[in-house]
């Protein structure tokens, strides 16, 4: 099979370098939620624009959030982060905490194409 | 799952506290009872020095970015901009104790300090840009000289195969779409630049959105900038609708990173 061939022409040394970017790969899909909030974006726009009503739009609201909740659950399980529901809120640990804040201020003077 | 709005409030000290934002402020505030969660939370202040972080209590330590939720977050975010500037925090952020916010705000004060002064005087803006794609069309069709012979030959059927050159006439107009929005986009930057102080270019959500854009303009000037954006509206009524949002906390130009020990329960 092609595939195959490829897989095995491939500089970096065995199948370990490959299979570790195809997980990688794979954990990023599993975990990312941005999908799933342009669609909780989408949805609150067309029930703004009057394309949908309350109902339609609270029943798909519940079914997103569904989603997200699930993401975010694998996310914890990947992290060894506490599973939602033991979740107690963030803590100052020292040393641990690493904080920051800053202004980005700029004016896009190119546009992207 | 939502929190019951019978349940009764907290006693003090007790649960997590939920941060709407960071405030210049010596002395502690209260800003009402209208804690996200339903139950009539008391907003109030958690204070390091002179900055402070605006908190209600909360049971619940993770919240589903609901459009109640969501509501219940910026109310409290609008009713503190009245008076005061905030940097706003992202939706959820629940910290476990007044202390462990304490000892953040006292991590970087000097960074909060200087964003709380730069953002003073500041408001930010939204201008989300829609188009009506099959009007824009039948512009591109009316107007591009190009695109218009191909069109009229097609219709004419003097090229012999119609299906290959309907293909070509189809990437021909998704080009002059992508002139058309570029072109507007720019143009709608550059009438509001000289009374902004910063912008910023977001993704634009879903198909009709052909701009998706923050602006940061400073109080005196909102009227000014009001008026530059209903003359730029007014220019492109016909093809173009505005949907022109704020005054807003600067979400678009602060960043707040935290990286914080997660606790759990037991």
């Amino acid at each position: 099979m092609l595939l195959i061939d490829d897989l095995l022409m491939l500089p970096f040394s065995g199948f370990g370098f490959i299979l570790r970017t195809l997980q990688k790969i794979a954990e990023e899909e599993f975990t990312d939620d941005a999908p799933v909030k342009e669609r909780l974006l989408e949805l609150q726009l067309r029930l703004e624009s009057g394309e949908i009503g309350e109902e339609e739009y609270a029943a798909e609201e519940e079914d997103i959030i569904r989603q997200l909740r699930e993401i975010e659950n694998r996310k914890r399980a990947l992290s060894g982060a506490p599973a939602a529901e033991h979740d107690r809120g963030l803590a100052f640990t020292a040393g641990e905490t690493k904080a920051s804040a800053s202004v980005t201020f700029h004016q896009d003077a190119e546009r992207k194409a | 799952m939502t929190e019951s709005s019978a349940s009764p409030q907290m006693a003090p000290g007790e649960g997590g506290r939920y941060v709407y934002g960071i405030v210049q402020s010596k002395e502690p505030v209260a800003f009402g009872r209208s804690g996200i969660g339903g139950s009539g939370e008391m907003v109030y202040t958690v204070n390091y020095q002179d900055i402070a972080a605006v908190v209600s209590n909360t049971s619940v330590y993770i919240f589903d970015p609901t459009r109640e939720n969501a509501l219940a977050h910026e109310h409290v975010i609008e009713t503190v901009m009245k008076n005061y500037t905030i940097i706003p925090m992202s939706f959820g952020t629940v910290f476990r104790t007044d202390d462990d916010i304490r000892e953040v705000l006292k991590s970087i004060y000097p960074s909060l300090k200087d964003v709380l002064h730069q953002m003073a005087g500041k408001l930010e803006f939204g201008l989300k840009v829609n188009w009506d794609r099959d009007h824009i069309i039948e512009d591109i069709k009316r107007e591009d000289e190009e695109i218009r012979q191909f069109h009229q030959e097609i219709i004419r059927k003097h090229l012999q195969s119609t299906y290959l050159a309907r293909m070509q006439l189809g990437r021909m107009i998704d080009k002059a779409l992508v002139e058309r929005s570029v072109g507007y986009v720019r143009e709608i930057y550059e009438a509001l630049r000289s009374v902004c102080v910063a912008s910023r270019d977001n993704q634009p959500i879903g198909d009709k959105m052909i701009m998706n854009a923050a602006f940061l303009v400073e109080r005196e000037r909102e009227a000014e900038f009001d008026s530059a954006v209903n003359k730029i509206g007014r220019k492109y009524g016909q093809r173009l609708t505005f949907k022109y949002t704020g005054p807003w906390p600067p979400y678009n130009f602060v960043n707040i990173r935290l990286k914080l020990e997660r606790v759990a329960a037991g």
